[in-house]
């Protein structure tokens, strides 16, 4: 039986495969690092909070007795924030990004347009919770209410949504762009029927990423005045005389879950305590839930265009 | 079918197509051949008004289209309407990743001309007249992506055949397939040649002087010379053409 030889690499070639192994190692032990922190994270909260968590803890409002106490006003409020504040942040951050990229001739400022987003992205929240401040609540008098808070939301997340759209609209092939156009469509129709279509899944990141901020966000809700004692919901949108609708919940004050769990831990009681374990259970799993959703359409959206 | 009078495109400073004058006859293939960087694509793209979507890019001369008497090249004709009158397939294949219906449909959808059946016939007709039609009519709703690349390239034929071009513009369209895809889409162009006026740009001068009639040869931004494919073939009248055609430059 012959033997055959095993060529050798370079040595270059074998110090480059000693690092290739050596970045696996290090970049799945940085996965396991964060994974455990998560479970910990998860564990902890668990075994506080969850014999808090039953149907009245969910459907009572706040009250000076811990074991009464519940979360009904908060877990409707963020709700109804984060609802607004997608409903102005989706629409307005995709037309801004479809215009900066495919409308807006490159001028002298468009960097500094570029720029200025970028930075928007980073500005710590409470600024855009002191401009919310004097700006909704004071000049245009919208009051501490859950629209003020939508709309300042919707400000904090406007350059992630925009910054996400504009990266997967660049991703779309020039190519496609052009048979569009040389089979006769205008921009409009480009823009409708090939360049959306194709950069959904991108948009869905932005809007996955913009839900789980304005759903933890804390710091500007509290500058515009968010109230920790709710003992009463919002309107409801629904109402027995004509038109049907009400939006007078738009006006009414209101609280969110990450102020309610705030306000707790800050509590000297212990039983306090739990009851925020139980709330930042519950304020994950909403953020999971809606997180979930989206991801679940990026994945359809994927699955029908890629190239 | 087009007369191209003092063509001129400059991309910024650049003068990449200087005050080119061509025929391009009417049914048959007029070849538009030269080195990499001579202009011939920037020719081709510039009669279907493609430079009009880019900023930096200006385009002068005129280009009358006999059977409308319309110069596609003035500002003031639509460039949708010129599109649509003067197809274009581009060098790789570039099928929208939709289904092959909503691919070949799409013409037709922006100018919203034909009834529902109406359209269905079309498609039909423009997929036989691509021969894809017996490859894919049991899978039209199939995502084009999924064709081969041969078989998305004579979709891109399809779909600028729908709505019924009087000239269509080529862009090297063999260059991104093997050697049968090409030869399947070199007897699609000569079939289609006896109805339509195509311009083909190419690199390969056997494919020229296998399908086409007319043949134009560009060098530096100016057309050198030009005339019958074979004639030019066999005396061409600069010593760069017969350079190029005998392969000595590239």
């Amino acid at each position: 039986m012959t033997q055959f030889l095993i060529p050798k690499l370079t040595p270059k070639q074998t110090r480059a495969k000693l690092y290739a192994k050596v970045f696996v190692v290090l970049s799945s032990f940085i996965l396991c690092l964060s994974l455990i922190t998560l479970t910990l994270l998860f564990a902890d909260l668990i075994i506080d909070g969850s014999d808090r968590i039953n149907w009245t803890f969910l459907s009572s409002f706040p009250s000076r007795f811990p074991e009464q106490a519940g979360i009904l006003s908060a877990w409707v409020g963020s709700l109804c924030v984060v609802f607004l504040c997608m409903l102005f942040a989706i629409p307005v951050g995709i037309g801004a990004a479809i215009y900066l990229e495919e409308y807006m001739k490159k001028l002298w400022y468009s960097s500094w347009i570029e720029i200025c987003l970028s930075n928007l992205a980073g500005i710590p929240s409470i600024i855009y919770g002191l401009l919310a401040l004097s700006l909704l609540v004071y000049q245009l008098g919208m009051g501490e209410s859950v629209l003020t808070a939508g709309v300042t939301l919707s400000l904090l997340v406007l350059p992630i949504v925009i910054v996400s759209t504009r990266e997967s609209l660049r991703s779309v092939p020039n190519s496609l762009r052009e048979a569009a156009y040389a089979l006769g469509a205008n921009k409009l129709q480009v823009v409708r029927h090939h360049l959306l279509p194709y950069s959904q899944s991108g948009i869905f990141t932005g809007v996955i990423l913009s839900l789980s901020r304005a759903l933890g966000e804390t710091a500007p809700l509290i500058t515009i005045g968010a109230l920790t004692f709710i003992a009463f919901l919002p309107s409801a949108p629904l109402v027995s005389d004509f038109p049907f609708l009400s939006f007078e919940w738009l006006n009414d004050p209101f609280t969110v879950l990450p102020i309610q769990l705030f306000n707790w831990t800050s509590r000297p009681q212990a039983e306090f305590h739990k009851n925020a374990a139980a709330a930042s259970l519950i304020l994950l799993t909403i953020t999971i839930l809606l997180n979930l959703g989206a991801i679940l359409l990026r994945n359809r959206a994927r699955r029908k265009y890629s190239w | 079918m087009l007369s191209i009078k003092n063509l001129s495109v400059h991309y910024g400073s650049a003068h990449a197509l200087k005050d080119v004058s061509l025929d391009v006859e009417d049914r048959g293939i007029t070849a538009l051949m030269g080195p990499s960087g001579c202009g011939k694509s920037t020719l081709l793209r510039a009669l279907n008004r493609m430079h009009a979507l880019y900023d930096n890019i200006r385009v002068s001369g005129e280009a009358l289209l006999s059977s409308h008497n319309v110069d596609v090249l003035d500002p003031k004709v639509p460039p949708e309407w010129v599109r649509s009158t003067i197809g274009m397939v581009f060098q790789k294949p570039n099928p929208f990743p939709k289904s092959i219906l909503e691919n070949v449909a799409f013409g037709l959808n922006v100018q919203g001309l034909l009834s529902k059946s109406e359209k269905v016939s079309r498609i039909e007709e423009a997929l036989k007249l691509a021969g894809l039609w017996n490859e894919v009519k049991d899978r039209l709703d199939a995502n084009a992506l999924g064709l081969s690349g041969g078989q998305q390239q004579r979709l891109c034929i399809a779909r600028a055949l729908a709505s019924k071009p009087q000239v269509l513009l080529m862009d090297e369209p063999t260059s991104a397939l093997d050697p049968i895809s090409t030869q399947v889409i070199e007897g699609l162009i000569s079939d289609l040649s006896k109805d339509t006026s195509i311009v083909l740009v190419t690199h390969n001068m056997q494919q020229a002087q296998r399908i086409s009639n007319n043949v134009a040869f560009l060098y530096l931004g100016e057309i050198l010379e030009r005339g019958k494919t074979k004639e030019l073939f066999s005396t061409p009248q600069h010593q760069i053409t017969q350079n190029y055609i005998n392969g000595i430059m590239g």
